[in-house]
């Protein structure tokens, strides 16, 4: 996800100022993803030397400049839309890692461990919709946004219940199995990543 | 503020001997006026048989309830049904509404079980309905309302009238999210008018609308969130351009 | 903040409104339960349709009994009493009727003569009527031509024109006169009233008057006390017809309540089905006096709807059949002329039958703990061993209480019937369970089907109570009307002879038996034997009668003398006066006539007689002569010889038989033909025939009441099947989902509808004969003559009518397959 693609797509309406782009790349995404004014402009001067817009006149300031977008760009954008969106690995998994751990940590009631993270993702969560709540149901930025982020959220809620399901179906005494495992390996944080990448695995299938 | 429902040490179990069944623990809750709060719960954890004890629908094996101040479990079958009129209102997953009555006569009709006369009733069900954005659905009948519209007539009904506590069962459970939303978003309102809310739930987003959170597992409420601490400027550092 | 505004509205809103919702309440659930029954009727249409065909039948029955019983119109007319006076002594006549006109003010009296006709044993009945008599004028009334006038004019009946070999325009030698028949004549109130009548101004002296009076009944007794001599009088009965159609109605009512129970099945399955909304008018603060008025005012609607329905429909049908019933009837039936307060009551009745039924799933439902209600988990059914242990009672105290009444006590038939009636319902689930019972081994629709009718006890047991109901009346009517139409034939009174039957006397029955010689009776017996000959070969019975040969008398009227008759009597009720009958020579063709023989009459009998209470013979030298009797069967009609006195007791007096006649059985019934041709015989030989006495016959109407109740039980079959598969509807798309073929769905509705045709037409069989069999037990025989084809297509032909109606509907896809979901 980048500012140049948002950028190209605004001008893919139509050749607008620097400024103009600035102000509706702002309105549309809402306050959720505030910027700083020299970004878009440097974004417009890395896109111009890459060919994917154009503008007349090339010695004004970025602000006043009006901004096209080349074919090259709009070659640029459409393949970005269809592109997968990078998988770069969500926060998520260090809650995993640290499920894990308790798992196999003997004395640690693991349930009481997710209850801990579910409530302050339901806290979020709630931050969240309550911000949605006091907004104009007509906000669709906005919406789009929190709604993005709530349903990240309630998935890693939900992961959290799945797990608490789970757990609650092992035999009455999970924490003496899980001392047992790690009694028969050597304990060490070398053992940590080993066990943490199939399990990542099993999950994306 | 003033609490409108108050349970204290309830507990409830089904069945005798071995077959018995822990449904409610000691369970502890408070709502007070203009609060909504979400119970929170994997199926089986008796979330569901908390918001009938507290409606009076069921009686509780141990512990006390005071619905604005009155407790329940003295009274008689018939003053259980008046509270119920007066004061409680239910929403449940799906069904809310009596067929063969339009959504008007539907909000109107506790009132008029209370009492109160044919067109005075329908009066105030009209008001409600207008204000909760449903007034060109009043004359419809439930099986030509949508699922989303059926919902919203049904909370209409449940905050009819001089209600103090709203009683919601997966309230959103039939419906997609955006009608989920919309039906939310009148709850949450309603709550604002000064109604006590109570909402079970397993769903997190549904319970993400209300003020306060309770966990509950295997009967016993095991946590609950911290008072909301309102609309903060968020993710200012979550999102990387 | 919330705190302040509070307590500023809680004691506004309060005292305003009753505590438990008062009025506005009620009429609210009532407006719910009305909305309700507008919206699904059609769930309720076997309950509908059971109720509506009971109003109907009742209201047809009560417009018929009330038109058709024979009221005493026809022979009081307008008048409250009538007296007869003897004719023999015109003097004495001619006082009373002078003092009866002073002691009643108006009277209305009307000449007898007794016309004998030749060769016929009945006299004509000549009549000397006023038109326009003050009270007597109901009881006349010209069909055709005109009323007569002057002593050379006669009107007659229709059936006295047949007698008498007439008709209009025609003269005839009647009573000593020659006269012209100016007109047909009938009695609108007895159309078999056959009579002749002349112009009272020229009559001749009548043998006998008839005095139509008004008054009270002490009136009556004092008038009598002014009067020398015994005086024959009778008041107009206390049954007037309203009486008879109330009592219909009473029966009506006991047919409706059966009706009710099964009514009270439906609004149980219908309660059921509303189960979940009414747990949520319960949690919107419903009482639970709240809850039953839904279901009662469902009962009241359903009832009132089947009220109107039923009356029009009923009303209407009796509009379009009254005139033809008129000929069964036996007198002129004013259509209009309907009993409209029984009528209304009995609308009401069905109305308050209905929300009766409706009562017990009310108390039912009001009492289920609100969240079962709400997750619409009915209350479990009852175990079906209790409900057969209530059937077991049920029928024994049913059966009980019909035995008991013998027959001829209402208020324990109508128990017996209900009783057994409910029995019979509650055999139902456990006969549905047996049925079940034996499903291993079926195909697997056929399983599925029999499963599904155990699980949905409530909705089959329902079904099944209906269709043994309907096929309980449709077999009780066959079998009951065959059973009447036996026992009809062996009560007294309602039949002269049998119409095979021809009874042929020597002159005229008089107490005197004239001597006839040896010649004389070969010449009779060789026209008897003529007249048989005409009659395809019947069993010719001869008739004795016992004579005192050692006493002679002078002939009554002129004709021969001979021997006095041995008569027996019975004491009249006064004690000074007796009622003789003929008493007949116990011979063994006659005993045979009586499937009896030599050896079944003890010794020491003197008599054998129908007759019971103080008997005496009479017309003998001895006074006092109490006979030693022996019980004869009942005989079958009225003019057949039923008291005999036995060789023994003859030989003991010294008395003697003398021959009076001959009693012809032929092997079919006698033709119009046969009797006139019987008759000329007889006319010639000094003979008088009689034959069975034209009576109106209800074989039509019976047979219209079979067709109705087979109807009755078709329809009700059809509803049935046709609510089961409705029902049905969501199993049979899990069915197909799963890639069942039709024939499947085929043969799960054809099982359904064939397994409780058969179940019902098995326990309505039962029921029914549980029934006639408890009433008639006296008489098993009246039951022998049952139209076997009849039952055997009821047993038989229903199921597989049903299963092959089942088979051949469930082809296509229900067009509502989805509407269920959404109730």
């Amino acid at each position: 996800m980048s500012i140049r693609h948002a950028l190209l797509a605004l001008l893919a309406e139509g050749s607008k100022y620097g400024l103009q782009l600035r102000q509706e790349f702002e309105a549309r995404t809402g306050e959720v993803w505030p910027l700083n004014v020299g970004q878009v402009y440097t974004t417009l001067q890395r896109l111009e030397r890459e060919g994917h817009v154009e503008s007349d006149e090339a010695g004004r300031d970025g602000a006043q400049r009006r901004f096209r977008i080349t074919a090259g760009g709009q070659r640029e954008l459409d393949r970005w839309l269809r592109t997968p969106p990078d998988g770069a690995p969500p926060p998520r998994d260090e809650l995993v890692i640290k499920v894990q751990v308790a798992v196999r940590m003997p004395g640690v009631d693991v349930r009481e461990i997710l209850q801990v993270h579910r409530r302050r993702l339901v806290e979020e969560m709630q931050r969240y919709t309550h911000l949605k709540a006091e907004a104009d149901p007509d906000d669709i930025a906005l919406g789009l946004v929190v709604d993005a982020e709530l349903f990240r959220l309630e998935a890693v809620v939900r992961w959290l219940d799945a797990a608490d399901a789970r757990l609650r179906r092992l035999p009455a005494t999970p924490t003496t199995d899980a001392a047992s495992n790690d009694r028969a390996r050597p304990a060490g944080p070398a053992a940590e990543p080993a066990e943490s990448a199939p399990a990542r695995e099993e999950a994306r299938r | 503020m003033s609490a409108v429902l108050s349970m204290s040490q309830v507990s409830k179990v089904y069945g005798t001997g071995n077959a018995a069944v822990h449904a409610l623990r000691q369970v502890d809750l408070t709502v007070g006026a203009g609060e909504l709060v979400a119970i929170m719960g994997p199926s089986g954890s008796g979330k569901s048989t908390l918001l009938t004890i507290a409606g009076s629908l069921e009686e509780p094996t141990d512990g006390t309830v005071l619905v604005c101040g009155d407790d329940v479990s003295t009274m008689s079958a018939d003053a259980q049904a008046r509270m119920r009129r007066r004061s409680i209102g239910f929403v449940f997953q799906d069904l809310n509404l009596l067929a063969g009555l339009s959504a008007v006569e539907n909000v109107a009709l506790p009132l008029e079980l209370d009492g109160m006369g044919a067109r005075a009733a329908r009066a105030a069900g009209l008001r409600v309905l207008e204000e909760l954005g449903l007034a060109e659905r009043a004359a419809h009948f439930p099986d030509d309302l949508s699922g989303g519209e059926r919902q919203r007539v049904a909370i209409a009904r449940a905050v009819v009238g001089d209600r103090r506590l709203l009683l919601a069962d997966e309230p959103t459970g039939a419906l997609d999210s955006t009608n989920g939303e919309a039906v939310m978003r009148m709850l949450r309102a309603a709550c604002k008018r000064g109604i006590a809310g109570v909402m079970v739930t397993h769903d997190a987003q549904l319970a993400s609308w209300a003020d306060r959170v309770v966990f509950l597992r295997d009967g016993r409420v095991v946590d609950q969130t911290a008072p909301s601490v309102g609309p903060a400027t968020l993710l200012a550092g979550d999102v990387a351009p | 903040m919330t705190a302040t505004a509070t307590p500023s509205a809680a004691p506004k809103a309060v005292p305003r409104r009753a505590p438990g919702g008062g009025l506005p309440a009620r009429r609210a659930v009532i407006r719910w339960a009305v909305r309700l029954f507008r919206r699904e009727w059609r769930q309720q249409v076997l309950a509908l349709a059971l109720l509506t065909v009971a109003v109907i039948g009742a209201t047809f029955a009560v417009s018929a009994t009330y038109n058709m019983a024979s009221t005493s119109d026809a022979r009081f007319g307008r008048a409250d009493h009538l007296l007869q006076f003897e004719g023999g002594d015109p003097a004495e006549l001619g006082s009373r009727l002078a003092a009866a006109r002073q002691w009643f003010g108006t009277i209305d009296a009307i000449g007898h003569r007794y016309v004998e006709v030749p060769g016929l044993f009945d006299p004509v009945d000549a009549r000397a009527q006023d038109p326009r008599g003050a009270y007597g004028a109901p009881m006349l009334a010209v069909r055709q031509g005109r009323l007569p006038a002057g002593a050379g004019e006669i009107a007659v009946t229709d059936g006295v024109a047949r007698t008498l070999r007439t008709e209009l325009g025609r003269r005839l030698p009647f009573d000593g006169h020659d006269r012209l028949v100016v007109g047909v004549v009938e009695n609108p109130k007895d159309l078999t009233d056959e009579f002749a009548l002349v112009d009272p101004a020229h009559a001749d002296p009548p043998q006998t008057v008839t005095v139509l009076v008004t008054g009270t009944k002490d009136s009556l007794e004092a008038f009598r006390n002014t009067i020398d001599g015994p005086l024959v009088r009778e008041s107009r009965p206390g049954t007037t017809r309203t009486v008879v159609a109330a009592v219909t109605l009473a029966l009506a009512t006991v047919g409706l309540l059966l009706v009710s129970l099964v009514a009270a099945a439906g609004f149980i399955v219908v309660a059921q089905r509303r189960l979940r909304q009414l747990g949520m008018l319960a949690a919107m603060g419903a009482t639970r006096r709240h809850l039953r008025l839904v279901l009662l005012a469902n009962g009241t609607v359903v009832g009132a709807v089947a009220a109107l329905l039923g009356t029009a429909i009923g009303v209407a049908a009796w509009l379009a059949v009254a005139g033809q019933v008129e000929t069964a009837a036996g007198h002129h039936i004013d259509r209009f002329d309907l009993p409209w307060p029984t009528i209304g009551a009995e609308m009401l009745l069905a109305v308050a039958t209905a929300t009766a039924a409706a009562w017990w799933p009310a108390r039912a439902i009001a009492r289920t703990p609100i969240m079962s209600a709400l997750s619409a988990r009915p209350p479990r059914p009852r175990p079906a061993r209790r409900t057969a242990v209530a059937a077991v009672v049920l029928l024994a105290a049913g059966v009980t209480c019909l035995v008991l009444s013998g027959g001829d006590n209402p208020a324990l038939i109508s128990a017996g019937t209900v009783a057994t009636a409910v029995g019979v319902l509650f055999v139902g689930p456990a006969a549905i369970r047996l049925l079940a019972a034996a499903r291993g081994g079926m195909p697997v629709a056929v399983r599925l089907a029999l499963t599904d009718l155990v699980r949905y006890q409530a909705r089959a047991g329902a079904a099944l109570a209906a269709i043994s109901l309907a096929l309980g009346i449709s077999v009780a009517v066959v079998a009951g009307s065959a059973a009447a139409e036996h026992q009809a034939k062996q009560a007294a009174g309602l039949g002269n002879l049998a119409d095979n039957q021809l009874l042929v006397r020597i002159g005229r029955p008089t107490p005197v038996i004239p001597v006839r010689t040896p010649a004389e009776l070969a010449s009779l017996q060789a026209q008897v034997d003529a007249i048989a000959g005409n009659l395809d070969a019947p069993t010719v019975t001869p008739l004795d009668m016992a004579v005192v040969a050692a006493d002679t008398e002078p002939g009554q009227n002129g004709s021969q003398p001979g021997h006095p008759a041995v008569e027996i009597g019975t004491p009249v009720a006064d004690g000074q006066a007796m009622t003789t009958y003929p008493l007949y020579v116990a011979t063994l063709e006659l005993l045979r006539l009586y499937r009896l023989d030599a050896t079944a009459v003890a010794a020491d009998t003197d008599v054998l007689t129908v007759r019971t209470g103080a008997l005496e013979l009479v017309n003998i030298p001895e006074r006092r002569v109490y006979p030693k009797t022996q019980a004869l069967p009942n005989p079958r009609y009225s003019s057949m010889p039923n008291s005999l006195v036995t060789a023994s007791m003859m030989a003991r007096h010294g008395w003697q038989p003398a021959r009076v006649g001959w009693l012809l059985d032929a092997d079919h019934p006698l033709t119009e033909q046969e009797r006139t041709t019987a008759q000329n015989v007889a006319v010639s030989a000094g003979l008088t025939i009689e034959s069975r006495h034209e009576r109106a016959s209800l074989t039509g109407l019976r047979t219209g009441a079979v067709a109705a109740g087979v109807l009755l039980a078709l329809g009700i079959l059809a509803m049935t099947v046709g609510l089961i598969r409705g029902e049905a509807a969501g199993d049979l798309r899990t069915l197909a989902a799963t890639g069942a073929p039709p024939g499947v769905r085929r043969t799960l509705t054809a099982t359904t509808a064939g397994a409780l045709a058969l179940l019902g037409a098995l326990l309505g069989l039962a029921g029914a004969y549980a029934g006639l069999v408890s009433v008639l037990h006296r008489d098993l025989g009246a039951l022998s003559g049952v139209p076997v084809a009849h039952l055997a297509a009821t047993v038989v032909g229903l199921p597989l009518l049903a299963a092959v109606a089942g088979w051949l509907l469930a082809g296509r896809e229900p067009p509502s397959m989805g509407r269920r979901r959404l109730d």
